[in-house]
């Protein structure tokens, strides 16, 4: 049944970038409009590296390393700002990422895309079924899983959280602020690169219209219905907003209908979520609110940073 | 110990601190009042790093630590709370505490949790529940932050900053807002701190709690010191009683 075995590959690829990403949102409070533009840059990466020859696991490594560097960057003027602003600067880090994709067709191919990219290798095993490739991406999703769970517990981790519930004070504690936000940035983007990589790899074929807002919505609505700042939240979000639009499949319906039910089936999710239960599913329970209080932790750090 | 020479710092039109100088020696209480919007708070916020001045320098034990990032003060061992309290809302008591304590949270030995670091853990939350004893919120360590009524608020922001080991501790409004108990018992902290070896300079607009803890006292008004002495002193001082007054 190498139908359930794609769920599977696509729960650990999205289980990767959701919980990468509630690093950075969740963890570190940084509002990070750019992963799926680093899901992008490690996809890219890894095909073209390998296109030329380079064995998987060292594209896979590059992967990490590129995307990690994209993200150190971006992060050094984006840690200088909050909430709303920060959500736009780096919002508009995505959309050039994705413009270069689409714009530098002698090393992309632009919206063409690069077709042809080998399956994943390991010292000549070959993942070639989809079983085989769930073997691997569930390797590198507990792998994921783990070392970010360590960092997020460890003291680091909980200077992180510290930084995101009240950045002054960490100061005044001694706290180099924008040190510990770049390292959250350049972590959460290193591991959406692999999940790129994993990505690429699996399908392979990519193009720049993998990477886009739509992207990015989907990911962003799988820690808000798993949990923010929960570590198995994230992995539940992305399993569940996997699984959700699968039955759409066997209506027959026309595709450009389906990709539309599929969005409005997010936002609902997404807004309900926001409405009835503003810390997701599994959100550290220590996020919620005091009972009276009206909006959630989220939309308040997203407005005022 | 701290020492500051000609500090200004004005926003836009507003002349918020204007060519302030003062001393503070090691191991005394030094009380800074002065009648709302004097600058009191902006003083703070230029010694710590939160303001760049806009002219004169600051000296922390023969080091000029002007125009230095607020964090690398803090290391020098400046502590400081605010006139609003600022804790992190959504950790526990206890993570407060420890993010207070000098500890390696560095993100390859912390995150790998070596021995080491689980160790000096250890020891820290020993540490912490030591000084949170000595506040009385040991009964607190797990709840949240944002869960605490205001008066152990203010204890805790007292006691994480004692807990940050550092030499010289600004409190601004230590003791605002809370009952005559809370109050003495404050006060009572404060002197025990400088039994341990700091050196303390605290904004407070109770004048009995000033008089009673404070070895000097600064008073200022419109950005400018208007006069330095003893509490005695400052009591009976014309320009100090017409700035109250609104003369
Ligand atoms: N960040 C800022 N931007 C603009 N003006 C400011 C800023 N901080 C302080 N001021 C102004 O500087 C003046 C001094 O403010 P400051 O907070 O230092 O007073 P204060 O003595 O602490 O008063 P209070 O006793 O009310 O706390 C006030 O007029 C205030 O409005
Ligand atoms: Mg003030």
């Amino acid at each position: 049944m190498s139908y359930f075995a794609n769920i599977l590959v696509f729960i650990c690829i999205y289980g990767i970038l959701a919980i990468s990403l509630n690093l950075t949102i969740g963890f570190a409070g940084i509002f990070n409009l750019t992963h799926a533009a680093f899901f992008g840059i490690g996809a890219y990466t890894s095909a073209l590296l390998t296109l030329t020859g380079v064995p998987f696991w060292l594209s896979f490594i590059c992967a990490f390393l590129i995307a990690a560097i994209f993200g150190f960057l971006i992060s050094l003027p984006a840690t200088r700002l909050k909430g709303i602003y920060l959500a736009i600067v780096t919002f508009g880090f995505a959309e050039i990422i994705i413009a270069v994709m689409k714009n530098w067709q002698g090393l992309t191919r632009g919206p063409l895309g690069l077709p042809g990219i080998p399956k994943a290798s390991l010292f000549g095993f070959k993942f070639a079924s989809t079983w085989e490739f769930f073997v691997l991406a569930a390797v590198v999703l507990i792998i994921t899983y783990v070392i970010i769970s360590k960092i997020v517990n460890s003291p680091f981790g909980r200077t992180m959280r510290a930084i995101r519930d009240d950045e002054i004070a960490a100061k005044a504690l001694g706290k180099n602020v924008m040190k510990y936000k770049s390292y959250a940035m350049l972590i959460g983007a290193g591991f959406a690169g692999i999940a790129g990589s994993l990505f690429a790899h699996y399908i392979t074929f990519i193009d720049p219209s993998s990477f886009t807002l739509t992207e990015l919505i989907l990911m962003l609505s799988m820690i808000v219905v798993g949990g923010i700042a929960s570590v198995p939240g994230a992995l539940l979000g992305a399993a569940i907003l996997v699984i959700l639009p699968e039955p759409l499949r066997f209506l027959y319906l026309p595709s450009s209908i389906v990709a539309a039910i599929r969005q409005m089936l997010f936002s609902g999710i997404l807004i309900a979520m926001l409405l009835f239960k503003p810390n997701g599913i599994l959100g550290e329970r220590r996020l919620l609110l005091k009972k009276n209080a009206k909006s959630s932790w989220f939309i308040k750090k997203l407005w005022r940073g | 110990m701290l020492k500051v020479v000609g500090l200004s710092k004005s926003f836009g039109g507003v002349k918020a601190v204007q060519n302030c100088k003062f001393e503070i020696e090691r191991g005394s209480i030094v009380g800074l009042i002065g009648p709302n919007g004097a600058g009191k708070t902006t003083v703070f916020n230029l010694i710590t790093g939160f303001l760049k001045p806009d002219r004169g320098n600051i000296i922390y034990r023969r080091k000029n630590i002007t125009n230095m990032p607020p964090h690398k003060i803090a290391q020098l061992g400046i502590g400081r709370t605010f006139q609003i309290i600022r804790l992190f809302p959504q950790l526990t008591v206890l993570e407060n505490m420890l993010l207070a304590i000098p500890s390696n949270d560095s993100l390859f030995t912390s995150a790998l949790q070596f021995r080491v670091v689980a160790k000096e853990q250890k020891e820290n939350i020993e540490k912490a529940m030591e000084l949170l004893k000595f506040v009385g919120l040991d009964i607190k360590v797990n709840a949240l932050a944002q869960n605490l009524s205001y008066g152990q608020q203010k204890l805790l922001e007292i006691a994480r900053v004692l807990a940050l080991d550092a030499d010289l501790l600004l409190l601004d409004e230590p003791a605002s807002g809370v009952n005559l108990t809370l109050l003495k018992k404050i006060a009572g902290l404060i002197k025990n701190m400088r039994k341990s070896g700091k050196t303390i300079l605290l904004i407070e607009h109770n004048m009995d709690f000033v008089m009673k803890i404070c070895d000097k006292v600064i008073a200022m008004d419109h950005g400018k010191e208007i006069a330095y002495g003893t509490p005695k002193q400052i009591q009976k001082n014309k320009l100090v009683l017409d700035a109250y007054l609104g003369g």
